[in-house]
């Protein structure tokens, strides 16, 4: 049985003593829904703040060249 | 000097931090992840990893993200651990208490709220809310209700795994453990709305047109974003709702309603540390910069 | 009464012969007759749908219906039932905001300049710039782009946009190598490059590669007014609102070492060699351009696209001077006529030679032809 099957197992064992929305409850992967939501933009550590600085382009074009 | 409680991702913090460089206001950001201690050296020092600051000096605090707490290190000795931690707790609540002098916003005690006792006192306060009970047995009823954790949370972690509690609507009945159910509120709209020391900023939510979001906004559509525009509350609610906050002594939170097709307004629930980005940005209220001002006057 | 509510988020940008919708929170803008303007000006003003009809009389039920649905489908509008309901949405402040005496910045970096390209970066950094534009009229090999993108290490700048001339080593391995580090590189364009190609960053490379076969050898390439280059979002809407959206919080450092608004702008505010930025922006005229906005420019102030427009300061038509002494002509690189809402070639206009003459933009007109 993994992970995911013991949840829904103990939910159901134990049916009478979780609230209602366990009963309706969804299991997701946590590896696959982080590889979803992985920005592949960047972020670097500032070294003045303790802060990410998150990498993207300025909202409206510097040059305009071509 | 003004101190924030915060976290290293929190791009509000980023923002407010912007301009109190341009206003040239010295801070100090204090993380989840720094090492702090306290002694009452200079009637209150507060250590924060290598640098120090005299609480004297500490005119504005906001605590965006946690509190003033001692990581103790375990003995792993349940007992002791347990002795420190209640000696902990004692000098973590006397500093915050400390720091809650100065002007600040938000609060080391408010940081969590009992969802039951707000919708107590939201009604105490003449807002209403809508109809509900905490049951084991759920007999269908003529009216729809909906089931939801009542901590509020739609989710949690464990291990490799998100369990996910999903907001449902309710035809048959059930049984179950005490659960919390609430009469589903039809909505023209929904209201996100900041609050901050007596003053409102409010975000309507036209969700109701996209199927895939009438029970829950934050299941996002990207497609067809749901329209964020300003709202104003009438005043009769923005005092119902001081009244509210300030009998939970919060000073900040956002605040979720709903307003019905025949334009009641109906109040969910109060987030003590709610994000203001959400309802700041496609507003234009430019909260980040109000957050500015308030710390450094 | 019914009553009509524009999205508050959406913003009419009226022009002389038509206008546009710009959809702030869609980030898209759509063009409209003004005849529907006159109807969202009225509704906004908060006529009644009802009263709206009867204005209009029998003979424009129907074109007003038809205006009524597009508007509901395309969710830019709602309907509310009451003037109070009508009255709890207000306008959406149109102010900008944002931290940062700087927010961007385009230097033009000789190899002279390349050494000392780290205080320059560090003063920048002061400023809280956090976007900026390295222009280097040669070939750079991955060593020098390395070198140059680490000066970057543990500042706040966000975004780093490169320019330079294409060479044999340029391929996979190169881009490659480059991305090997984390950087705050977004974009690398190759020019004279023996192809045309745009590819997107992705999981691979996290910047942005362009290659083109255009010889840039000048910032004279600069200030070109194309529909390609419209953009329709919160933050550039709003500081082209209230600002000048080309100028507003820029720093341009020229291939002299020339401090100015841009790079090919004519005013130099003292030279890096003896001047901090931080005094160039301290000083009087710096500044004077900031605050020039499309409405308050020849022709752009009749256009429907001026909101979603940039501007551009250092080659215009050369035609208007307001009493200030600021020069308030059209952008000489638009071709396009928002009285007549045709775009035709800019270079080819015969009012326009003298200025091209002027800026010495002949040879460009030229390659371009
Ligand atoms: S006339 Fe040209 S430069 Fe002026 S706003 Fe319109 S498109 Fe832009």
């Amino acid at each position: 049985m993994n992970k995911a099957e013991q949840i829904r197992e103990l939910a159901r064992l134990h049916k009478d003593q979780l609230p209602l929305n366990f009963q309706f409850m969804e299991i997701i992967e946590l590896e696959a829904e982080r590889k979803k939501l992985t920005y592949t933009g960047k972020s670097l550590l500032s070294a003045r703040h303790p802060f990410h600085i998150q990498v993207k382009k300025p909202c409206k074009a510097l040059i305009r060249i071509l | 000097m003004i101190l924030i409680f915060s976290e290293v991702n929190d791009l509000s913090t980023l923002a407010v931090a912007g301009y109190l460089d341009d206003y040239g206001v010295p801070y100090t950001v204090v993380l989840k992840t720094d090492t702090l201690r306290y002694t009452d050296a200079d009637k209150g020092t507060l250590y924060i990893g290598e640098n120090k600051i005299c609480l004297k000096d500490i005119h504005a605090v906001w605590f965006r993200r946690g509190k003033f707490f001692i990581r103790s290190n375990a003995f792993k000795d349940r007992e002791l651990d347990l002795y420190l931690y209640e000696n902990n707790v004692i000098i973590e609540d006397y500093v915050n208490y400390k720091l809650e002098q100065v002007k600040s916003i938000g609060s080391a005690a408010g940081l969590h709220v009992n969802k039951l006792i707000v919708l107590e006192k939201a009604k105490a306060c003449g807002l209403t809310v809508p109809d509900y009970c905490l049951e084991h047995d759920f007999q269908q009823q003529d009216a729809t209700y909906i089931v939801k954790g009542v901590n509020g949370n739609t989710h949690f972690n464990s291990d490799q795994l998100r369990i996910i509690l999903p907001v449902v609507k309710l035809n048959d009945s059930h049984s179950s453990g005490l659960s919390f159910f609430q009469r589903y509120t039809e909505k023209k709209y929904e209201l996100r709305i900041f609050y901050l020391h007596g003053r409102f900023w409010s975000m309507a939510i036209f969700s109701q047109n996209d199927p895939q979001t009438t029970t829950d906004f934050r299941k996002y559509n990207k497609e067809r974003p749901n329209r964020n525009i300003p709202y104003t509350l009438p005043t009769a609610i923005e005092a119902k709702l001081t009244c509210l906050m300030e009998s939970l002594s919060l000073n900040t939170g956002s605040i979720d309603m709903i307003v019905t097709p025949s334009l009641e307004h109906v109040f969910l629930e109060v987030n003590p540390v709610g994000q203001f980005g959400m309802v700041s940005l496609p507003c234009n209220y430019n909260l980040e910069k109000e957050i500015a001002d308030f710390l450094k006057s | 009464m019914t009553y009509f509510k524009l999205f508050t988020n959406c913003i009419v940008s009226k022009g002389i012969a038509r206008s546009l919708i710009c959809d702030l929170q869609r980030q898209s803008s759509t063009l409209i007759p003004n005849d529907l303007v006159a109807i969202i000006t009225e509704l906004d003003s908060a006529t009644s749908v009802e009263d709206l009809f009867r204005q209009y009389g029998a003979e424009n039920r129907e074109t007003i219906s038809e205006y009524l649905a597009y508007l509901t489908e395309n969710e830019y509008g709602f309907y509310c039932e009451s003037l109070e309901e009508f009255n709890r949405f207000p306008p959406m402040s149109t102010a900008f905001s944002g931290s940062g005496k700087i927010t961007n910045a385009v230097i033009e970096v000789s190899e002279d300049m390349e050494r000392n390209l780290g205080t320059i970066l560090e003063q920048l950094n002061g400023l809280r710039c956090t976007s900026l534009v390295l222009m280097f009229y040669r070939p750079m090999d991955i060593d020098g782009l390395q070198s140059v993108l680490e000066r970057f290490d543990g500042t706040e700048i966000s975004s780093v946009e490169i320019v330079t001339a294409y060479h044999e080593a340029v391929g996979a391995d190169f881009l490659k190598n480059l991305n090997a580090r984390l950087t705050p590189l977004t974009s690398i364009l190759f020019y004279n490059a023996p192809f045309d190609r745009t590819d997107p960053w992705d999981r691979n490379i996290y910047f942005d590669v362009r290659f083109s076969r255009s010889n840039i050898h000048s910032f004279k390439h600069c200030g070109i007014v194309s529909a390609a280059y419209f953009d329709t979002n919160f933050p550039k809407v709003l500081e082209a609102m209230n600002h000048n959206s080309c100028l507003h919080k820029k720093i341009g450092i020229d291939i002299h070492g020339n401090i100015k608004n841009c790079p090919a702008m004519e005013t130099s505010f003292g030279n890096i060699r003896e001047t901090k930025l931080a005094e160039a922006l301290e000083h009087p005229g710096f500044k004077q351009y900031w605050g020039l906005t499309k409405d308050d420019i020849a022709v752009c102030r009749d256009c429907e696209y001026r909101y979603i427009c940039t501007d551009c300061r250092a080659y215009t038509g050369r035609t208007h001077i307001d009493t200030g002494g600021l020069d308030t002509s059209k952008p000489l690189k638009c071709g396009y006529d928002p009285y007549t809402n045709e775009w035709a070639e800019w270079s080819v206009h015969p009012l326009r030679q003298e200025a091209i003459r002027y800026y010495g933009l002949e040879e460009l007109v030229r390659n371009n032809e």
